[in-house]
């Protein structure tokens, strides 16, 4: 399998804060690759780099074998199959959960396709009963899952998950993982930023840890997790590393 | 269940012979032209619905589209007699044009500051009709040359055909509307209007989007002031393109009810009529202004998505009724 996202010295700053520093790493085609670091170290800041919604000063992101010139602009990138979560969701509220993915569908599909492809969407992600709900009254959970069925409709080669599954309990955790194994299966990989260890090391394959916005380390979750490195840097934060 | 109609249609069907045998019942001509004025109203404002409503762009500007209907219909009928009905195109045409360059010079720009820069365009419409006086006749305005009733022509000996015409123009732009709604751009504007960023994130063009609906609605505007000016008779920059109209059609549009396929209709026939009565009251000049500021207080305050949905909470008593029959029919 190939490289689908090469990510080359990547830097960008916010005034004196160094949100992301010369970061490199990339993701193959058809993995599951989690983002990790502690509150802060510039995982949804390189999300919204390589979504387009900021520019870095420095670096080079390339996808699918192609180099993504900065201007391009945010749709176009999604069109290519990039798509992403909102950490803090973003459903559009005017409209039904049903309505939310099927205007999506419809940048890719006939009216009737995108009926079924909507319908279809519902199922795998267990919003069916929610269907006819105003999207801006769902509880935050479930609006990440919106989020997330959204991206679905867009033909996705890679899904950014920002903590999609924050405020669940573990029963929801656990179909939630199922869901993503799902999408994964289906050829779509996955960039998978989550802060509950137990989710990353039992979907994902590979682990990169940000630390102010440097690459700390890199390899196999449970490894990465044992790291001292990795350790040290949580430590203070509420986070449970070990995953317990 | 299907065989009938539902109670909403019935009402609207009622309400619609209603309208249209109302003429049979009333002499003289002024409550039939107080009427024309709603009905012209509740159109302009459905146009501006198009991109205001349902795309949440708020658009102080529309008068300029309705001028650009009203002066192509009286230069090319005055000037050239071309009737009315061959002006729409070129009204069509300048609106659209038109509309692009205003949405190119303001759709980078959001919420009030996209407002505002809509009442610049529009300001600068009014100021470039008044400076091309040879054909536009300037400050002076133009009057509809009256050669006697002549359907081509759309002078009429009273407002009774302009009543009907208003209907059918008010309809027109409820069902350009209604399709508009259910076309994928539709969709994407209302997208766009829920969050903008994700929409754009999500692959929706959120530019070319809001030029269409900009377009449509600037199109459409164009034909409802085409018609309106024949029944108006005379059109001037300070009215037919001012400021005073752009705020007028918005306001109507937001106290009826925006993004909703009814509401202006509502808004139409309730602002209008209403700044009719102060006017009776407190004379002309000034009172319209008050009662816009007043409305638009009052329905932001207690019912922000406009009058029309004062009537919804009967309808979803209806869907809750219909859930009933169907249950029962089980
Ligand atoms: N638009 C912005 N303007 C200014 N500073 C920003 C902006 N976006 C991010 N930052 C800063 O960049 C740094 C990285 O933030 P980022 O949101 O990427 O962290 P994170 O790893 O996603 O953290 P969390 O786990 O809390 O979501 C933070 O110091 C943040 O304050
Ligand atoms: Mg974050």
């Amino acid at each position: 399998m190939g490289t689908l996202l090469d990510v080359n010295d990547l830097s960008i700053s916010f005034g004196g804060i160094k949100a992301v520093q010369n970061l490199n790493f990339h993701i193959d085609t058809g993995e599951v690759l989690a983002l990790i670091g502690p509150n802060g170290s510039g995982k949804s800041t390189t999300v919204n780099m390589i979504a387009g919604i900021y520019i870095p000063d420095k670096g080079i992101i390339k996808y699918d074998g192609h180099v993504i010139p900065n201007k391009m602009d945010i749709a176009n990138r999604a069109k290519l199959g990039i798509a992403r979560t909102f950490q803090t969701p973003r459903p559009f509220a005017n409209l039904t959960v049903y309505d939310n993915i099927y205007t999506i569908a419809l940048l890719h599909n006939k009216y009737t396709e995108a009926k079924e492809i909507t319908n279809d969407i519902l199922k795998l992600t267990k919003l069916d009963n929610l269907r006819n709900t105003n999207s801006g009254k769902l509880s935050i959970e479930k609006r990440k899952w919106l989020d997330l069925a959204r991206t679905m409709a867009t033909r996705p080669k890679l899904i950014m998950m920002d903590e999609v599954m924050a405020g669940l309990n573990p029963a929801e955790m656990e179909a939630s993982l199922d869901l993503i194994r799902a999408i994964n299966k289906e050829g779509i990989t996955v960039l998978f930023i989550e802060h509950v260890m137990k989710a990353v090391v039992s979907v994902c394959t590979r682990a990169i840890v940000l630390n102010q916005g440097k690459l700390l380390c890199e390899g196999e979750p449970r490894e990465v997790l044992n790291n001292p490195d990795v350790v040290a840097a949580y430590l203070g934060g509420e986070t449970d590393v070990a995953g317990n | 269940m299907k065989k009938y109609l539902s109670l909403k249609s019935m009402i609207k069907i009622g309400l619609l012979v209603v309208a249209l045998i109302f003429p049979l019942f009333v002499s003289g001509n002024y409550v039939i032209s107080i009427l024309v004025n709603c009905l012209f109203f509740a159109a302009m404002a459905e146009c501006w619905n198009i991109i205001g409503g349902y795309g949440g762009q708020v658009s102080w500007c529309h008068a300029s589209f309705v001028a650009i209907g009203a002066y192509s219909n009286f230069i090319l009928s005055n000037d050239f007699g071309i009737t009315p009905f061959l002006s729409l195109p070129l009204g069509i045409g300048i609106s659209f044009m038109l509309a692009a360059v205003i949405g190119h010079a303001t759709f980078r720009l959001h919420g009030p500051y996209f407002s505002v820069a809509t009442i610049a365009c529009g300001e600068a419409v009014r100021v470039l009709i008044q400076y091309f006086d040879k054909i536009t006749k300037g400050a002076a305005g133009i009057y509809v040359s009256y050669k006697g009733a002549d359907f081509w022509a759309l002078t009429f000996e009273n407002d009774i055909p302009f009543y009907y015409l208003g209907i059918i123009v008010l309809l027109l732009t409820v069902l350009v509307t209604y399709l508009f709604t259910k076309s994928k751009t539709g969709y994407y504007l209302s997208a766009i209007k829920g969050d903008e960023t994700a929409a754009e994130s999500l692959g929706i063009e959120v530019f070319k989007v809001k030029l269409t609906a900009f377009q449509l609605s600037a199109m459409l505007s164009s034909v409802v002031g085409c018609f309106y000016a024949s029944f108006l008779t005379y059109i001037a920059p300070t009215s037919t393109a001012s400021f005073d109209l752009s705020m007028k059609i918005g306001v109507v549009a937001i106290v009826g009810g925006v993004a909703s396929l009814w509401g202006p209709v509502v808004g139409g026939f309730i602002v209008i009529l209403l700044i009719e009565a102060t006017s009776v009251f407190f004379g002309a000049a000034g009172g319209s202004q008050m009662i816009y500021g007043l409305l638009l207080i009052v329905v932001i305050i207690f019912k922000p998505e406009g009058i029309i949905a004062l009537f919804r909470k009967n309808n979803a008593e209806d869907s809750k009724n219909m859930e009933l029959d169907k249950k029962e029919e089980a």
